[in-house]
C-alpha cells in the first residue's frame, strides 16, 4: 500500500532527525562518565572503556554545585511566582473586561516581549545600580518577570476568553462578584494555562546566563549556569570536562523532566494563547 | 472578538454613579502590577538606553557629563562597529532562515496524519530548548574541538581533514550550534499553529485530488501565517539580542570573525567599562528591532497581526 510505504520513509526521516537532535545531548552524557585521559584522546571513544561515576560526586561534592542549582531554584521559582501571580489578573482584565484602547495595549504588551532583554542589559544595570539592587536576587527576579509577563499574559487571555462568559454571569447571579468569579470559576479552568505559564518561565530563567553573569558578582549568590562558566578553565582545578558535563548534566534533569513530563500544557499553552492558528 | 460582560449595576440611584465609576477602574487595577514592572524594566530601558549614549558615563565610576550625539558619530566612524554590522547579518540572517526552515520541516513531519509514537518524536525533538545556553555551548565547545573532538572524528571516517573549526570556520560553526538549540522553539510555534487547522480542509482537498505539496502549499502555509510572521519576528529578534553562544564559543573572535552587535556592545560596556558607549549600541539595536519588526509586519501585512489581538 503506497500509504504505508509513505509513513514507513516517514519513520525513518525521523528516526534520523531523532539521533541528529539528540546526539549532542547523549554526547554530553557519555563526555560525564569518561575519565580524564580518556576525554583528551583521539579518535574519541564512542563508550567510555573506563566509567568514572566519580565525575558525578566531584561535582556535587568538590565543585560545589549544589550551593548555584539551589540559587537557581530560588531565582526560577521566585520568579514564576511573580510572574504568574502579576499575568493572572492581567489576562483576566485583557480578556473580559472592555475598556478604551483595549487593542493598543494588547499590541503594546506583545511589542515589549518583540523587544527582548538582552538588548536592554545595559541600562538595565543602570536601573538597578540606581535601585541599589545590582548583586541581588531581587533585582533579577523583577528583570526575568518583565521578560516573562508578555508570553503569560497572552497564554492565560486564551485561557481566560475560552472560559464561557454564561458561567462566569451565572455565578454572579448567585451572588458572587466579578472578582470573586474570577478565583472560583475561571481560575480552575484556566490551570492548563497557569501550568503552561508557569514552566515556560521557569524553563527561560533557569536556563539564563549572560544576565546573572552580568548583574551578580557574589560568588555566593551565583545560579548553576553562571557557577558553570566559572568552572571552564578553573586556574585551580582546570577544565576538567567530565566534571563540567557531569555538573551540565545534572543542571539539565529539572527542564529535562518538566518538559517530558508536561510537554502536553506547552503545546496547549501555545494553541490558546496569542498564538493560535 | 469575545463577547464581553456586561457589566450592570443593580444598586440604588444613589450610589450607582461612584460603583460605576470603580467598577470602571477595576480592569486597571488588575493590570496594574503587570504593567509597572513591564514599564520599569521592559519600556523604562529603552528610554533610559537613549538617555544614557549621550552621556559620557563610565561603568560603577558616579556622575556623567553631557556630550550630545559623540558617541554616535564615533560608533559610525568605526571599521569594529561596520565589522559588527556585517557579521550581524550574516549570523542573523543564516540563522532564522535555517531555524525557520528546520522547525517548518519538523512540525511538518509531526503533523503528518496517522503516524504513531507522536509524544516520543516531539519530546525527542524538543530537547535542545530544554539545556541552557551555556550548556548548548559547552556541549559544542567539545564537540567542535579541533584535537579532541568528535565532529573531526566523523570528519575523518568520511575521508576529509580535521577541521580547526572555531578558528578556520568560526560564523559557520556558531550558526550550527545555534540553529541546533533554536529549531525547537520554532517547531513548538508552528506545530501548534498546524494542529490548530480544521481536519476538513484536507478532507476535501483530498476529494479535489490534491497532492501531498499542494495541500502543504495551499492549505498548511496559509493558515501558519500569522504564527509563521510571530515566530519569525521573535527568532529574529532574539537572535539579534542573544550572544551567549559566541560568547562561550569564540568570544567574537578570531580577528572579529563572529563579533556580533550583542557581543560588541557587552564587551563595551562591562570589560571596557564604557556604559555610555553600551547603551549607544543598545539604543541602535533597539532601532534595528523595531525596523524589523515593521518590515516583517509589512510582509505579512498588518492584518495577520491584528487577527491574533
Amino acid at each position: 500500500m503506497a500509504n504505508r510505504k509513505k509513513l514507513l520513509g516517514i519513520y525513518a526521516v525521523m528516526s534520523v532527525v531523532v539521533v541528529a537532535v539528540a546526539f549532542p545531548v547523549i554526547w554530553m552524557f557519555i563526555m560525564s562518565i569518561k575519565s580524564a585521559d580518556e576525554l583528551y584522546q583521539f579518535p574519541p571513544t564512542i563508550w567510555p572503556e573506563n566509567l568514572e561515576i566519580g565525575n558525578y560526586t566531584k561535582a556535587l561534592i568538590e565543585a560545589g554545585i549544589d550551593k548555584g542549582l539551589f540559587n537557581s531554584l530560588v531565582l526560577a521559582a521566585g520568579t514564576v511566582l511573580v510572574s504568574v501571580a502579576f499575568s493572572i489578573p492581567a489576562a483576566y482584565a485583557l480578556a473580559k473586561y472592555d475598556f478604551k484602547g483595549k487593542t493598543i495595549l494588547l499590541l503594546a504588551i506583545l511589542a515589549t516581549q518583540l523587544i527582548p532583554g538582552m538588548a536592554a542589559i545595559v541600562p538595565l544595570f543602570d536601573i538597578l545600580q540606581r535601585l541599589h539592587l545590582v548583586n541581588t536576587f531581587s533585582g533579577l527576579v523583577l528583570i526575568y518577570t518583565a521578560r516573562t509577563l508578555p508570553l503569560n499574559i497572552w497564554i492565560l487571555k486564551g485561557f481566560f476568553q475560552s472560559v464561557p462568559n454564561d458561567l462566569i454571569e451565572s455565578a454572579m447571579v448567585d451572588g458572587s462578584s466579578k472578582l470573586v468569579s474570577l478565583y472560583r470559576v475561571a481560575l480552575p479552568l484556566a490551570l492548563p494555562g497557569i501550568g503552561a505559564a508557569a514552566m515556560f518561565t521557569f524553563i527561560q530563567t533557569w536556563t539564563d546566563f549572560i544576565l546573572p553573569l552580568t548583574m551578580l558578582f557574589n560568588e555566593e549568590k551565583f545560579p548553576f549556569s553562571v557557577m558553570l562558566y566559572k568552572f571552564v578553565g578553573d586556574p585551580i582545578m582546570g577544565t576538567n570536562y567530565g566534571v563540567l558535563f557531569a555538573a551540565a548534566s545534572i543542571g539539565t534533569i529539572p527542564t529535562l523532566m518538566i518538559f517530558i513530563l508536561l510537554q502536553r500544557f506547552f503545546v496547549q499553552g501555545l494553541t490558546a494563547g496569542g498564538v493560535k492558528g | 472578538m469575545e463577547r464581553t460582560l456586561a457589566i450592570k449595576t443593580r444598586h440604588a440611584a444613589g450610589t450607582r454613579k461612584r460603583s460605576k465609576k470603580w467598577a470602571k477602574s477595576v480592569p486597571f487595577l488588575l493590570m496594574l502590577p503587570a504593567l509597572a514592572v513591564m514599564g520599569l524594566f521592559a519600556l523604562f530601558p529603552v528610554i533610559n538606553a537613549f538617555r544614557l549614549s549621550l552621556f559620557d558615563k563610565q561603568l560603577l565610576v558616579p556622575g556623567e557629563t553631557f556630550i550630545g550625539l559623540k558617541h554616535y558619530s564615533q560608533l559610525l566612524s568605526s571599521d569594529e562597529f561596520r565589522n559588527a554590522i556585517r557579521v550581524s547579518i550574516l549570523y542573523v540572517g543564516g540563522s532564522v532562515l535555517l531555524q525557520f526552515i528546520v522547525g517548518l520541516a519538523l512540525a511538518t513531519l509531526l503533523s503528518v496524519h496517522g503516524i504513531k509514537g507522536k509524544r516520543f518524536f516531539r519530546t525527542a525533538f524538543i530537547i535542545p530548548y530544554t539545556l541552557s545556553e551555556l550548556v548548548v555551548s559547552l556541549i559544542w565547545l567539545q564537540m567542535l574541538d579541533s584535537e579532541f573532538g568528535i565532529i573531526n572524528y566523523f570528519v575523518t571516517l568520511f575521508g576529509a581533514d580535521p577541521q580547526n573549526w572555531l578558528f578556520d570556520w568560526a560564523l559557520p560553526a556558531v550558526i550550527v550550534a545555534n540553529v541546533w538549540w533554536g529549531s525547537t522553539f520554532s517547531l513548538l510555534m508552528l506545530e501548534a499553529a498546524m494542529q490548530g487547522i480544521p481536519k476538513e480542509l484536507y478532507e476535501a482537498a483530498e476529494v479535489d485530488g490534491a497532492t501531498s505539496i499542494g495541500k502543504f502549499i495551499h492549505i498548511t502555509l496559509p493558515s501558519i501565517r500569522y504564527v509563521s510572521l510571530l515566530n519569525l519576528i521573535m527568532i529574529t529578534l532574539y537572535t539579534i539580542n542573544s550572544f551567549g553562544i559566541i560568547f562561550v564559543l569564540t568570544a567574537g573572535g578570531p580577528v572579529g570573525s563572529t563579533d556580533v552587535i550583542g557581543m560588541y556592545m557587552w564587551r563595551d560596556a562591562f570589560q571596557n567599562m564604557d556604559l555610555g558607549m553600551g547603551s549607544t549600541i543598545s539604543t541602535l539595536i533597539f532601532a534595528v528591532n523595531i525596523i524589523i519588526t515593521l518590515i516583517y509586519i509589512r510582509l505579512f501585512g498588518l492584518n495577520t497581526l491584528k487577527e491574533g489581538a
